[in-house]
């Protein structure tokens, strides 16, 4: 699977032959970053899975007008930064709340999520980020759990580099500020 | 992104949020088994049934009474039009010589044709011969024709 380059990949997606090798290779070999970018914005496996497949459909339809020249990965996190945003978007019109009380609703389904393995510490720290507004705390993921660097985040947020590195400072005040609560 | 990087950026960490900086980084959630394994195969079920569902709906599309009815009744206007909308190019009898009325007569055989129509002709060719007459005929030739002809002149005084 690693054996092929993203760009590689990219050309043998052009030929009819080779595109359903093509494209099931690049799921493949990106669908776990993704996942865990997308899980860890909504917290629940299902809304999860939900929101990946929409992802690749996206990104089985729109591949063909793909540049070769531009990062595949990027992306496809910025296809998936999308779909999770516009799913909490839906979930707040759903139950007619706002996008903070959508990060409570989630926090409270958290308490009993059991697929949630980490120590109380972890739990913590994890409702900790449900505190952050949306944007701050998709940049706090991004940069602490991904390790993805500023420029990338740049090229997914559509956001400058020094906007970033302010709202992740923001983040972390925030949360080590919960997490030194009792 | 470099060790180098990753040593900066962690000391960072250490002064701004020493808690966060203590705790161990990982994941914590779980997926159900093999789900990695088969979320390529669920996700290739998914866009096929999506492909497929499209496709029968744009057929459905076409048999929908909506999109059928005003289809069809453009149809039967089209063909209609092409029927009745571009006329034959019909020949006037007036338009035509006496001549010309023999000859289609002749290879056509006689259909029924109004008589006051063909009268009105005819006579409208004898006023035109008429007029041919008074102008450019002399005496001499107008007997020179009967005599040719054999024309009975106590019949033409009687006409007459």
């Amino acid at each position: 699977m690693e054996k092929y380059s993203d760009r590689e990949l990219l050309e043998q997606f052009k030929s009819e032959d080779s595109r359903h090798f093509a494209f099931n290779t690049i799921v493949r070999k990106h669908q776990e970053k993704l996942y865990w970018h997308i899980r860890r914005m909504v917290l629940d496996h299902d809304d999860a899975d939900d929101i990946l497949q929409n992802t690749w459909i996206k990104t089985w339809k729109g591949l063909d007008k793909f540049r070769a020249d531009a990062n595949l990965y990027t992306w496809l996190y910025r296809i998936a930064t999308n779909e999770t945003i516009t799913f909490l978007n839906n979930k707040k019109k759903r139950f007619f709340v706002s996008i903070g009380d959508v990060e409570h609703k989630l926090a409270s389904d958290f308490e009993s999520d059991n697929t949630f393995t980490g120590d109380q510490i972890q739990r913590k720290l994890q409702k900790a980020v449900l505190t952050l507004p949306e944007k701050q705390r998709l940049v706090f993921n991004m940069k602490y759990f991904d390790e993805m660097k500023y420029n990338k985040m740049s090229e997914v947020l559509d956001t400058s580099v020094g906007a970033l590195k302010a709202s992740y400072h923001h983040a972390v005040k925030k949360i080590e500020e919960y997490l030194k609560q009792d | 992104m470099n060790e180098q990087d990753k040593i900066s950026e962690l000391d960072e960490l250490k002064k701004m949020a020493p808690t966060l900086s203590s705790l161990k980084k990982g994941n914590h959630f779980s997926v159900p088994q093999d789900y990695f394994d088969e979320f390529p195969i669920n996700l290739k079920n998914r866009i096929d049934e999506q492909e497929s569902t499209s496709t029968k709906f744009s057929l459905a599309w076409l048999f929908n009474y909506q999109v059928l009815a005003p289809i069809s009744s453009l149809i039967v206007i089209m063909i209609l039009g092409l029927i009745y909308g571009t006329p034959e190019k019909s020949v006037e009898l007036e338009d035509l010589s006496a001549n010309e009325i023999e000859l289609s007569l002749e290879y056509y055989g006689y259909p029924s044709i109004d008589d006051e129509i063909l009268a009105e002709l005819y006579t409208e060719e004898s006023n035109n011969i008429e007029s041919i007459s008074k102008e450019e005929l002399s005496e001499e030739e107008i007997i020179d024709y009967l005599l040719e002809e054999n024309v009975d002149v106590s019949q033409i005084y009687y006409e007459l």
